[in-house]
Order: structure tokens, then sequence, then C-alpha cells
């Protein structure tokens, strides 16, 4: 039990990485992620929103109705991510007129509503509060690591006076991370196989 | 009928969570705003005290107008019959096409242009459009008022 629940954490995290496999949530990713500062901004706004919505939807679950899951579902993630944009506009004023917009459209995140729809939905509070927190996790490690290099090259790059580099970084990190998994495809398979099963 | 009740309350409970969250931080969002509203202001006058700007021949004119991405709060300081300058105090423009808003890009043709010689940017139509529209009205209102 444990033991998957930290499989799960970490498939969040490394193999099954929201940003790096299912290139989920690379608008916002992309275009926030040229300073490290903004890039933290965003990953606690969407930490918080992922994790509290699928606290939610799983202790909910039973009583939402099938057939109007998705609204309900919509309905609470746009709740959390108004509340995210308050809080931030009350606490984080800086950040937030850098990336005011890349809050709000947390709200489309299809990384938010597939976790929800998937795991949350589905499952016990404990398994999707970890599955989320490992993804949230994973998208802000790809955020951080974005920003970091990104604000470097800014200020190294000359007659930039736009962000730069955010096409060729996330190129260059997934062909970087496609060879290293590739590298060792068995210790993948098992992974994925094992987060299957839990998942099914 | 049971999910239309389930959805109302849903709704319900989130409008009112909603409007707390709305309560108790009003007053630091306002506090936060007006802060940048008089940074913004920093370059344009001095002080927004109005004695320092009747004394200065200062008048400073708000106005607010639909840009790209909602509201925008522009202020035109006007120096007797001249423009003096326009700021944008608050903006919702899509971010790399807003940059034209910023003290040193194209907002700053105000100070140093004629009115009828301001022209509105490529790229940044609806937006530099709005701040036209805005600075043309102002100017208008209080020439004839």
């Amino acid at each position: 039990m444990t033991n998957s629940l930290i499989h799960r954490f970490i498939a969040g995290i490394w193999v099954r990485n929201v940003a790096t496999t299912q290139l989920l949530g690379l608008c916002p990713l992309l275009a926030v992620s040229y300073t490290l500062k903004n890039a933290v901004g965003l990953a606690i706004a969407s930490a918080f929103v992922l994790v509290s919505s699928s606290c939610l939807v799983s202790l909910l679950r039973k009583v939402i109705p099938e057939n109007i899951r998705l609204p309900c579902f919509v309905l609470i993630i746009a709740t959390f991510t108004t509340i995210a944009h308050t809080i931030m506009q009350a606490y984080a004023w800086d950040v937030y007129q850098q990336i005011a917009l890349f809050v709000q459209i947390i709200v489309t995140n299809c990384m938010i509503l597939g976790h929800v729809e998937s795991i949350a939905s589905r499952d016990s509070l404990l398994n999707s509060v970890v599955t989320a927190t490992g993804t949230a996790l994973g998208f802000a490690l790809v955020l951080l690591v974005l920003g970091g290099i990104r604000q470097l090259l800014g200020l190294i790059t000359p007659f930039a006076t736009q962000p730069v580099g955010a096409f060729f970084i996330i190129g260059l990190a997934l062909a970087a991370i496609n060879f290293l998994t590739s590298q060792s495809p068995r210790e993948t398979r098992t992974t994925e196989q094992e987060y299957r099963s839990v998942t099914n | 009928m049971k999910s239309i009740a389930i959805l109302t309350l849903f709704a319900l409970i989130s409008g009112f969570l909603l409007a707390s969250i709305h309560t108790l931080t009003q007053e630091r969002i306002i506090h936060n705003e007006l802060i940048s509203e008089t940074k913004a202001l920093a370059g344009l006058v001095d002080s927004t005290e109005p004695e320092f700007l009747h004394q200065q021949g200062i008048e400073l004119v708000y106005t607010e107008i639909r840009g790209y991405g909602g509201t925008m709060k522009i202020v035109v300081a006007f120096r007797e019959a001249d423009i003096h300058g326009v700021r944008v105090l608050r903006h919702g423009e899509t971010p790399g096409f807003s940059d034209v808003l910023l003290p040193t890009a194209w907002i700053k043709n105000f100070s140093t242009l004629p009115l009828a010689e301001v022209d509105a940017v490529s790229g940044a139509t609806i937006t530099t459009n709005a701040v036209l529209r805005a600075v043309k009205d102002a100017t208008r209102t209080r020439t004839t008022p």
C-alpha cells in the first residue's frame, strides 16, 4: 500500500510528469517561465488548485452524480483558481502583475481537469492527494528548471528585449528526457504497469 | 431534479466562499493598487497631492476604457492646454503586446508629439487605439465642459 503510494508520488514527478511526458499545461508553463520568481508563483498557484480540487472532488465523489460531474469539477476548479487569484492579488502583488492572466487560465489547464476526472473522482482521498502532490511537484520542477535556465539566458543574450528560449529549451529537455528513459526501458515499463494496476 | 439541486448547492457554496474571501482581501488589494498607481505616476508627476498639482498647473484626468483584455485605467496629465503625459495604471492586455504601454515605450509619444501625430501601433492595434480614444475623449471633455 505505502509502496504503491510512493510509486505514484515519484511517477508524478518523473516517469509520468505532466509537462514532459503528457505535454499538458504547456501554455502557461512556457509563457510564464522567463524568470524564476514568476515560475515559483505559477508553480504554487497550480499546486494549490490541483491538490485542493483533487482533495475536494475525492471527498465528494459519491455525492456528485455521474451525469453532471464535469460541470461540478469545473466549478470546483474555478472556485479554487479564483481563490488563488484573489490571494495573490492581496499578498503577492508583484508576481500577480506579471502572471495574472496565466493564473486565471489555470482553470482551463487540462492537467488539472484530467487529474480530477481520471484519478480524484475514482480514488480514495489519500491516493488522489498523494498523486496530485506528485503531479504538482513534477509540474513545479519543470517550471523552475525552465525559469532558471531562461532567466540566465535572458541575462547573457545580447539585444533580447523579450523573454527568450522557451521552445528550444523545452524541446532540448524533452529530447534529453526521452533519451534517458529510452536507456532504461524495462524500469519505465514496470513503473508504468504498476501505475496502471493501481489506477484500474 | 437531483442534479439541479446539487449543482445549485455547489454554486451557492462556491459563491459564498469567494464572496467572503473577496471581502477579507479587499482592503489589501485596494492598498496594493494604490501603491502601484503612485509608482506608475512617478516619472510623470512628483506627487499626486492636489495642492502640488495646482502649483505646477497640472491636471490629472482619470478614465477607464475597454482594451483587448478588459478595462484599462488610464490617467492623462494636462499642463495648461497641452498633454503633459499619459500613463496606464491598470490593464489586462496580453503580455508582450502590452509592452507599448510601458512609460519608456510608445506611450511616451503623448508627451513629445502633438496628439494628432500619435498613431496606433500595428500588432497592438486594439490596445493602442483604445489608449488613443481615451486620451482624445479626455481632451474633449476637458475643453468643452
